[in-house]
């Protein structure tokens, strides 16, 4: 158990670097678009779709991450005011309702990109990328921020509790 | 009785090209009492624009209008009634290219029902600018905002394609982030204020624009052929409606683009032919490369179009 | 079903969804799922809505969201926010409640460096707080200003807020983020003004005391080296903006690549630097955005039951002035605010209000912006604001939660008395993007 524990970090740790990754990329390519288009009067198109893009992959990568650091905005007042057996019960039910959303989100998200993709569907605009390959990440997101919410629960049961972080978005 | 839920890509009322979603609702309301009836539900508020193709594929609703080529990235080809020369583009149910179209619709899980515009030249897309125009070539190196069909356009004429969102062109060509911009002029071009940030129309069309309407498949299935007929007879209908419609508009567009100050160039003669044909070109090169050979020869014969090859 | 039973379904199950402490994005995200469901026809309905999904953040008029967090995070993690902290204390001398008024113009400034309201309380609080203590300070003066000053950074561009507000309510992100400089430089001005004439009513609230005197020359070095040149860059990302050189990413994006220079020239940009500053703004975006991937689901399905038609037949039709009808709805955000944090609240305003300001013929920037300045608010409303929770996180024990919230209580009055002005004359707000 604690060997796949170890294996699931390290998981989303990877995925953690990813979006980081998606982040500072982001910036970089947009940057580099700027200068070219000052350098010699002529951008590069497509910036902005793949901008577009990277947010939903960076997104989806670093839920996960975020979940387990107890980053996600959440309204604590019940759990927190509660505290003891009945607070943990709360972050039990709340997970295992947080894991069902997510599978459910994994399932259908498996479906529609399948579906995408078999039709060919096409993202009509500057490049004519695959609407399949924007949206698969979803799907992968929903999976890894699914079995956080189950380990989270477990550690919630095993009288670790979460006693939320708050920050403001 | 049927009823037929709708959404479309633009709000009817405030938008004319939303109009032909509405005339359709209407004739088929008239015409289909006791049989078969449509409800609107909304526009871009129900379901984001560009995924309504998905959403009528997918059932969420029945019936659908907006721009034609909002298929484009669901029947590649869809919208090769852009390139039509005929006044109804896709020459009204019945016809050898409306069956074609049809057939295209139907393998993606479609029910193609009509494009309705202006006759050929009016109810297009058009560019506007802030610098003069004479020939494709002064295009060149230009920054500008497209709409996703013209983007084959503005690449084949060396500008750059901008993406901005309708509400961004304003101040984007107010500023000269942009130096131009495309827009089916029909379309209430005058009620974003544009005439006031822009001097130029070039007054030769590009595309044949306007407004289509779609079925999804299984729901059209359903229907009894009686409820068919309706709405097919609705369709022609729309189409009769249209050409003066969209002529109408259109110059009432211009004319107040013009009390505010701005010019429409004409082109010389010659300039206009090689603008109509790089267009033309241009978007014929992006249809061959997605549809299959077959359908592409098809669409040729049907439309024409041996002068692009 | 009839569209008020909707309503009081979504509502319903996202209140207790929140209130069991489910997250955010999940709650949405849930309600979303059933309405889905029930409405676009089961499963099927189901795809849409992970379409939907991209829809909602996949676009790139929310890439500033991610960029400005990045800024600001390397702003704070280089101590180059930190070090003109220090060059503002050098400048500002002997007035009344000095600490406080500190307080308000480091958190405007602060504001400046960051889209988000990110830990500015938590700063001012830990450093302020201890000194204001010693220098006798009541705890109404030292606590209230830090508050208020926390929230100025969503009103101060750059705002990330600003950027989802624009993107949900598919207004121009550039006009919003010049329209938000003159109330969000005004409502620093009226707390800092406010704050002096407290103080200088009633001295004993704020004993002035002996300030350890920079000489001058140090004073203009400090300010040549570490004050200037972060100010440039944000000076240079609005002027970009304003006068239309760039669009909001672009100018985003160079803006934060110039902070990455600029902390290198300061030799701060360590790997440690590089490593927590983008690891917190991933994290930051990361939250921020997956709560916005539950909006377009959620205002599609409020449409399409017909909820939201039916409120703005309602709202139109009510027999009184329009301003009544302006003041209804931001008390139905000030309401919110008790309770939810800022994204959700615009998230779950705006299709309903959208259809409103569009039928009453209302400039959308307009109302954009007092909504702005009501969401500010809403960190520090009582009994639930983010910024009152932080506060007593920071603060001595002998400080009660009650001594917070009435600390809070006259700043709140000030942002209601501009919100009051903003809606008297509109110029307030429209005269900057008017000459864009
Ligand atoms: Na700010
Ligand atoms: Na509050």
């Amino acid at each position: 158990m604690s060997k796949a524990n170890r294996i699931f970090d390290f998981i989303l740790n990877v995925m953690a670097v990813l979006a980081c990754t998606i982040l500072v990329g982001l910036m970089l390519a947009t940057v580099y678009k700027v200068g070219l288009r000052e350098l010699t009067g002529q951008g590069i198109i497509g910036v902005d779709q793949l901008s577009g893009t990277a947010m939903v992959y960076m997104t989806f990568f670093g839920a996960a991450w975020v979940l387990r650091n107890n980053g996600h905005v959440t309204i604590d007042l019940l759990v927190s005011s509660t505290g003891g057996r009945s607070g943990r019960n709360l972050v039990i039910l709340n997970s295992l309702i947080g894991a069902l959303v997510c599978f459910l989100g994994t399932y259908f998200g498996i479906t529609a990109t399948w579906s995408s993709w078999q039709r060919g569907i096409v993202v009509a605009a500057e490049l004519e990328i695959l609407r399949a390959y924007v949206i698969a990440p979803i799907p992968l997101g929903f999976f890894l921020l699914g079995v956080e919410f189950l380990r989270r629960a477990a550690r919630a049961r095993a009288g670790a509790i979460d006693t939320s972080i708050r920050m403001e978005a | 009785e049927t009823t037929l839920r709708m959404v479309g890509s633009f709000p009817i009322g405030p938008s004319p090209t939303a109009e032909v979603g509405n005339q359709f609702m209407e004739r088929v309301n008239e015409l289909g009492k006791g049989v078969v009836q449509i409800q609107y539900i909304g526009a871009s508020d129900v379901i984001p624009i560009f995924d309504q193709p998905e959403a009528l594929v997918n059932g969420v609703f029945d019936v659908w209008y907006g721009a034609p080529n909002y298929w484009s990235g669901i029947v590649p080809g869809g919208d090769v009634a852009e390139l039509s020369p005929f006044a109804i583009p896709d020459n009204g149910p019945g016809s050898d290219f409306y069956e074609f179209l049809v057939g295209l619709f139907e393998e993606k899980g479609v029910r193609y029902l009509g494009h309705s515009t202006g006759d050929v030249g009016t109810g297009a897309h058009y560019l506007s600018t802030n610098f003069e125009v004479e020939s494709v070539a002064d295009l060149k190196g230009r920054q500008l905002r497209v709409a996703p069909l013209l983007r084959h356009f503005v690449q084949a004429s060396e500008a750059e394609p901008i993406t901005l969102p309708p509400s961004d062109i304003f101040l984007a060509i107010d500023r000269g982030t942009v130096d131009g911009f495309t827009w089916p002029v029909a379309d209430a071009y005058t009620r974003n204020g544009w005439q006031d940030v822009t001097k130029y129309l070039v007054g030769q069309a590009m595309y044949r624009s306007g407004g289509s309407v779609a079925m999804n498949l299984e729901s059209w299935n359903n229907l009894s052929p009686e409820a068919q007929e309706i709405l097919l007879k609705a369709v022609e209908e729309v189409q009769a409606w249209g050409g003066e419609f969209f002529a109408g508009t259109e110059a009432g567009e211009i004319e107040k683009m013009e009390a505010a100050g701005m010019e429409v160039l004409k082109l010389s003669d010659e300039a206009a032919a090689e603008w109509t044909q790089v267009a033309r070109a241009a978007l014929w090169d992006y249809y061959k490369g997605v549809m299959s050979a077959e359908d592409a020869d098809k669409a040729k014969e049907l439309l024409d179009l041996d002068d692009l090859d | 079903m009839e569209w008020w039973m909707f309503l009081l379904a979504f509502f319903s199950g996202l209140g207790v969804l929140l209130l069991i402490g489910l997250p955010v994005a999940l709650a949405f995200a849930a309600v979303n799922m059933v309405g889905v469901f029930y409405l676009w026809g089961g499963t099927r309905g189901l795809n849409q809505l992970i379409l939907s999904i991209e829809s909602s953040i996949g676009t790139f008029v929310l890439v500033p969201v991610p960029m400005f967090v990045l800024m600001g995070a390397i702003m704070f993690h280089a101590g180059i926010a930190q070090r003109m902290i220090e060059v503002l204390d050098q400048w500002i001398g002997f007035v009344a409640g000095r600490l406080a008024v500190l307080a308000i113009m480091t958190g405007a400034l602060l504001g400046a460096l960051t889209g988000v309201a990110m830990g500015s309380v938590a700063i001012l609080g830990s450093t302020l707080i201890p000194e204001m203590q010693q220098r006798a300070y009541a705890k109404s003066i030292s606590i209230g200003p830090i508050l208020a000053s926390g929230s100025l950074a969503i009103l101060i561009p750059p705002s990330t807020l600003a950027i989802v507000l624009a993107s949900l309510a598919g207004i121009s992100v550039a006009q919003i983020l010049v329209a938000i400089v003159v109330p969000g430089l005004l409502l620093a001005i009226l707390y800092a003004t406010y704050i002096i004439l407290r103080c200088v009513l009633q001295p004993e609230i704020a004993p002035p005391y002996e300030v350890p005197h920079v000489p001058m020359r140090q004073r203009l070095k400090d300010t040549l080296f570490y004050m200037i040149p972060p100010v440039s860059i944000i000076v240079l990302v609005i002027v970009a903006i304003f006068l239309g050189i760039a669009t909001p990413t672009e100018a985003a994006a160079v803006g934060t690549f110039l902070t990455f220079i600029l902390a290198a020239l300061y030799r701060r940009l360590s790997w440690k630097v590089i490593r927590e500053g983008v690891g917190s703004a991933t994290a930051l975006s990361v939250m921020v955005l997956i709560i916005l991937t539950g909006s377009a689901a959620f205002s599609q399905l409020l449409s399409f039951s017909g909820v939201t038609t039916a409120i703005t037949n309602f709202a139109t039709e009510l027999p009184v002035h329009p301003l009544i009808l302006m003041v209804l709805m931001q008390l139905v955000v000030v309401f919110l605010g008790m309770f939810l944090e800022q994204t959700s609240i615009v998230l779950v305003t705006i299709p309903i209000f959208l259809p409103i300001i569009a039928s009453m013929g209302w400039d959308p920037i307009w109302f954009g912006t007092i909504m702005m300045l009501n969401l500010e608010m809403a960190t520090i409303t009582p009994p639930f604001g983010l910024s009152l929770f932080v506060m007593k996180g920071i603060v001595p024990p002998d400080y009660t939660i009650v001594d917070i919230y009435k600390a809070a209580v006259p700043f709140i009055m000030i942002n209601l008395f501009l919100m009051g002005m903003m809606i008297a004359f509109p110029q307030i707000v429209l005269w900057l993007p008017g000459m864009m």
